[in-house]
């Protein structure tokens, strides 16, 4: 192999790279960690004005830490909590639990990751562009005789209004997004009866639920993959809140008075 | 030689190699990225259900809203960055893909920047998403995708190295960056490490959360990146789209940055680099399948869509005839035309455009002029709309074509009048355009900086792109219609008005930095922006006027499936919304459409598989006529956000070529409209008066003047009522700031009030040195555009 195979080998220019830049991050940083108030240690590679340039800004750096600025500079605070909560997730690698585990956390959580329930459901539907004084009469009159125990396609036939419309298997969340928060609600609190007509964005549902599928549960074997991925960010924010925790012993936190 | 997955390969066996931070991470992304998930994970197995037809023996057995000949509407995002994406990491987003797709899913609140109380203006903040998206695709930057968080945070003592040569410059001029300009030691760090394989691992982690987060028939999420061509300030932008899940995507990014970026910067094969690579990479591959969507054309100087027969003092090699500049000899000033070849590439790759986002839209702009304009009826009210860089500004100087948009009277004007100094938002129209920086605003005096051609903006360059096929005989420009937020917080699919969180981290993540504020050349060297005195340049950089939520991306599909959306978003059923989740679908055929048809495209009812019907769905060709009955018909329909605001209007654009094969553009106004007086939010609450507008708009409409044997194309757009825009809400409904109270001395509110920082709720002006302000009421027409249906015999 020629060196020049060598050297096109994008691994070997990726460690060189982080070496390099390891090496010049050690370097710099160094004498940064060495600094302090009284005490600034000089690289020993530099010289002439380098080395007065970077004296001047090292003595900027400290007289600035020993002022706190820093303290105040909300994008340093930024900088400083995103480094340290990627150290934290780095330290947590990732890990795969055990069957026992596995099985134990998703029993606790079964509910998430069950077939939401779904209704079937009959509406007459006014769209609130046809909603003339005559079809909102005719609404009422509909509604009238829905409630007296007359059936749907009984008490429509003749009005003047549009056909009964059959939503099968609709989630709450099916719903919310085609009508709004306003129909979802009382469609999923409703336990057979006729309700309405009720006002949502697009115009006046009268309407019944005519059957419900209840929340089904799925077996983990149907949902392993993705309990596997939430077992692990759940480990992941566990392990950070310990670790906050643990540090919140090495501080006095005390209340400050507003300013 | 060992490769890089090869060694990967090895450590994920179990060799027990100590390695670096680093290469741990590589290595473990590596071993578990990848992974495809089953499609039918997941998937309930119930009947076929939905709002059409009872359920039957159809051939869709898939998602629980499949209906066999029926699709319906899903909304969703295609451009989110999070802190894997270069500028995102310096804006503080404190966010990664998974976050993102937890967001977009409605499950996770979001933690956004916020200054906390240590800001006066805004506390820290966590959101959720009022409504889930069906789908998503987080597109970070391919330029150094991941590379920050790898050398700055993952690599022990890199930090400081970091801080200085990156965060540093870009926290100098962060302003600068999110309008485009990237610092030179930034360029000059991108260049040294762009060759390096750095984005691997945060690309492997990006597709692995991607695969991890699809949940078919419930959410759907699609790999991508954006490939983020900036060179000279031209931005010429594509996000690229994969079709399948991890294991069928290219192993590395594609990005614009190359080794002699800083050093040399040129575009002028930006897009045959990355034509090239996607059809190496991905279309060559029988497993892998890739669009592109095409956005920010409206920041593009004119480099996005040259013109057809236009050299702009290039050397060409060859006669370019009606062609536009094609390759270029690399490092040279020497182009070809663009070849047949070059232009079907082109077309089999892109395929979509970005009609909207945070940056504004890129349809049309008030103040172009020219031949495009069929004729003066042609100008279209809806192009004052979120302009972003505005060639208009209510200014005495102002081009021809601004006349009249601009009254005096900042509570009705569009947003963009007053906007005062050059340079504020305000940019000239182009006199020549081209790439590697040849647009040129003026022909004289000022030659440099940025410009708007007519081409930047989607209906001048489809049609251009038609008279380029008259020479190459293929249309290289036709695209369909999405929109995005293209947010840099992570907040995939946040395009409320209210509350409007920002999108850039630490750029907007307070009032202040929303709406505008006092600025001087060197407030670095002691300048205060609240002593006119004192402040070279004094401007008010009036922010408001560039930014907003964004919009989001709708597809009629049969199921929710990340498979079923790249190929509806390939074939062009889609659209884009400024927003809210407003519907709207089309159809074209050269037979009447019967009295039913809105109904049907209501349904959702798949019109191409209808017996009773020859119909091309929007981003469809009409065949050839073999009747010669006359123009097509067309059916639009459109309704409401179930949440949002009633209808307005539908119009409906079309362009085409005239008898001379020139490219015109013709907009017809409110073809159907609410019968009902139109009126503005109340200024005080923002609510929105119904007033009787419809939920729903439907047209049926024949093209009249139609030539057989021209190209054309047309496309709708239904237009919301009034509504307020984000700084109406903060400034009137939210504050109701009271513009009488800025200081007369400069033009701002006194340090220490509720009013300080929200002066760009004010319209400020200054005679003989006094600063008075008036109150400012934005409001907009929300909309929708729907993908065009398109004629090339």
């Amino acid at each position: 192999m020629s060196w020049r195979a060598v050297a096109a080998e994008p691994l070997l220019q990726f460690v060189v790279a982080a070496a390099l830049l390891l090496g010049l991050g050690s370097l710099w940083s160094s004498g940064e960690e060495a600094a302090s108030v009284d005490t600034i240690v000089v690289p020993a590679d530099l010289a002439g004005d380098a080395r007065e340039a970077w004296i001047d800004r090292a003595l900027l750096i400290a007289e600035a830490r020993r002022r706190g600025l820093e303290r105040n500079d909300s994008l340093i605070e930024r900088q400083l909590q995103m480094k340290m909560q990627a150290l934290l997730d780095a330290e947590h690698a990732r890990v795969t639990p055990s069957e026992t585990e596995l099985a134990s956390w998703y029993a606790s959580r079964q509910a998430h990751y069950a077939d939401a329930e779904r209704r079937d459901i009959t509406q007459v539907f006014v769209p609130r562009s046809l909603l003339t004084t005559e079809a909102r009469e005719a609404l009422e009159r509909v509604a009238q005789r829905v409630q007296a125990g007359v059936a749907g396609a009984e008490a429509v036939a003749g009005e003047p209004l549009p056909a009964l419309q059959h939503l099968q298997g609709q989630t709450a969340e099916m719903l919310r997004r085609r009508y709004g928060e306003v129909l979802a609600t009382p469609v999923f609190a409703a336990t057979g009866e006729w309700i309405g007509p009720v006002e949502s964005g697009l115009g006046w549902h009268l309407l019944q639920v005519t059957d419900v599928t209840p929340v089904r549960p799925r077996p983990l074997s149907a949902v392993r993959d993705q309990v596997i991925v939430d077992w692990r960010e759940q480990q992941r924010q566990a392990q950070r809140d310990a670790q906050l925790a643990s540090w919140r012993a090495r501080y006095r936190i005390i209340d400050g008075r507003a300013e | 030689m060992i490769t890089l997955l090869e060694l990967a390969s090895r450590r994920c066996a179990g060799h027990a190699l100590q390695s670096s931070l680093l290469l741990g991470l590589l290595l473990t992304a590596a071993c578990d990225g990848g992974r495809p998930l089953s499609e039918n994970a997941g998937a309930p197995d119930t009947s076929i259900v939905g709002e059409g037809p009872a359920p039957g023996d159809g051939e869709l057995t898939g998602c629980a809203d499949a209906r066999p000949g029926f699709k319906n509407a899903y909304f969703g995002d295609l451009h989110t960055h999070t802190s894997f994406s270069l500028d995102a990491y310096f804006f503080n987003a404190l966010t990664d893909p998974r976050m993102a797709h937890r967001f977009a899913k409605g499950e996770a609140p979001l933690p956004l920047p916020g200054l906390g109380s240590q800001d006066v203006f805004t506390p820290a903040r966590e959101i959720t998403l009022d409504r889930p998206l069906d789908f998503n695709a987080v597109t970070d930057h391919a330029e150094f995708l991941g590379g920050f968080i790898t050398l700055c945070e993952q690599v022990p003592g890199s930090n400081a190295l970091c801080d200085q040569l990156i965060g540093q410059g870009i926290r100098d001029d962060i302003r600068g960056i999110a309008a485009g300009d990237t610092p030179f030691q930034t360029q000059l760090l991108q260049s040294l490490v762009a060759d390096l394989p750095t984005s691997v691992l945060p690309w492997q982690q990006t597709k692995q959360i991607n695969d991890e987060e699809y949940e078919p028939c419930v959410y759907s999420t699609l790999h991508g990146y954006e490939y983020t061509s900036n060179s000279l300030s031209q931005m010429f932008h594509r996000n690229v789209i994969f079709r399948g899940d991890a294991s069928t995507v290219p192993l590395d990014v594609f990005p614009a940055v190359g080794f002699t970026t800083a050093l040399l910067p040129q575009n002028g094969n930006d897009d045959w680099n990355l034509f090239d690579h996607l059809q190496r990479a991905c279309v060559d591959r029988p497993e892998c399948d890739v669009l592109t969507i095409v956005h920010n054309s409206n920041r593009s100087d004119g480099r996005m869509f040259l013109p057809g027969g236009e050299a702009a003092g290039a050397t060409v090699m060859g006669d370019l005839g009606g062609a536009p500049l094609g390759r270029k000899i690399g490092g040279t000033d020497i182009y070809f035309p663009m070849t047949e070849a070059d232009a079907l590439l082109r077309r089999r790759i892109d395929r979509s455009f970005e009609m909207t986002q945070h940056k504004g839209q890129s349809e049309c702009a008030a103040g172009l002029s020219g031949n495009y304009l069929a004729n003066d009826e042609s100008f279209d009210p809806g192009c004052v709309f979120e302009v972003d860089n505005s060639i208009c500004r209510g200014q005495a100087d102002d081009p021809p074509a601004c006349a009249d948009l601009c009254t005096g009277d900042p509570w009705n004007d569009p947003a963009f009048c007053g906007l005062g100094d050059p340079g504020n938002s305000v940019v000239p129209v182009c006199v020549t355009t081209g790439p590697d920086g040849r647009s040129r605003p003026a022909a004289g005096g000022d030659t440099t900086g940025n410009c708007r051609s007519p081409l930047d903006y989607y209906r001048y360059a489809m049609v251009e792109g038609q008279k380029i096929r008259q020479t190459l005989g293929v249309n290289p420009y036709r695209l369909n219609i999405t929109a995005a937020l293209d947010t840099h917080a992570a907040d995939s699919g946040n395009a409320q008005e209210f509350p409007f969180v920002g999108h850039s981290g630490v750029l907007d993540d307070d009032p202040r930095e929303q709406l505008g504020f006092w600025g001087c050349d060197n407030e670095a060297e002691g300048e205060d922006p609240l002593n006119p005195g004192n402040c070279t340049n004094r401007t008010f950089v009036d922010v408001a006027r560039q930014l907003n939520p964004g919009g989001l991306a709708g597809v009629w599909a049969p199921q929710n499936r990340r498979e079923d959306f790249f190929d509806a978003i390939h074939s062009g059923e889609t659209w884009g919304t400024s927003g809210p989740r407003l519907r709207i679908r089309s159809v074209a055929s050269w037979d009447p459409l019967p009295e039913n048809i809105c109904a049907r495209l209501a349904s959702g009812e798949d019109l191409t598989a209808a017996p009773d019907l020859t119909a091309v769905p929007m981003g469809g060709d009409l065949p050839p006529n073999p009747q010669a009955t006359g123009g097509p018909h067309l059916a639009v329909w459109a309704e409401q956000d179930p949440e949002g605001a009633p209808l307005q209007q539908i119009d409906l654009i079309k362009g085409y070529l005239d008898g001379n094969d020139e490219p015109k553009v013709r907009f017809f106004d409110g073809i159907e409209r609410t019968s009902r007086p139109v009126r503005r939010p109340d200024p005080t609450t923002c609510a929105v008066p119904v007033d009787g507008h419809p939920e729903s708009l439907c047209l049926r409409w024949q093209d009249s003047d139609f030539d057989a044997s021209r190209d054309a194309y047309w496309y709708a757009r239904v237009r919301e009522v009034p509504s307020c825009r984000w700084s109406a809400w903060i400034c009137r409904a939210e504050q109701n700031i009271d513009c009488g109270l800025l200081d007369p001395t400069n033009g701002a509110f006194a340090p220490g009030t509720p009013e300080e920082g929200y002066e760009g709720c004010c319209a400020i002006t200054m005679e003989d040195g006094v600063f008075r302000g008036e109150p400012r009421f934005d409001t907009i027409e929300e909309r929708a555009w729907a993908s065009p249906v398109w004629y090339e015999p």
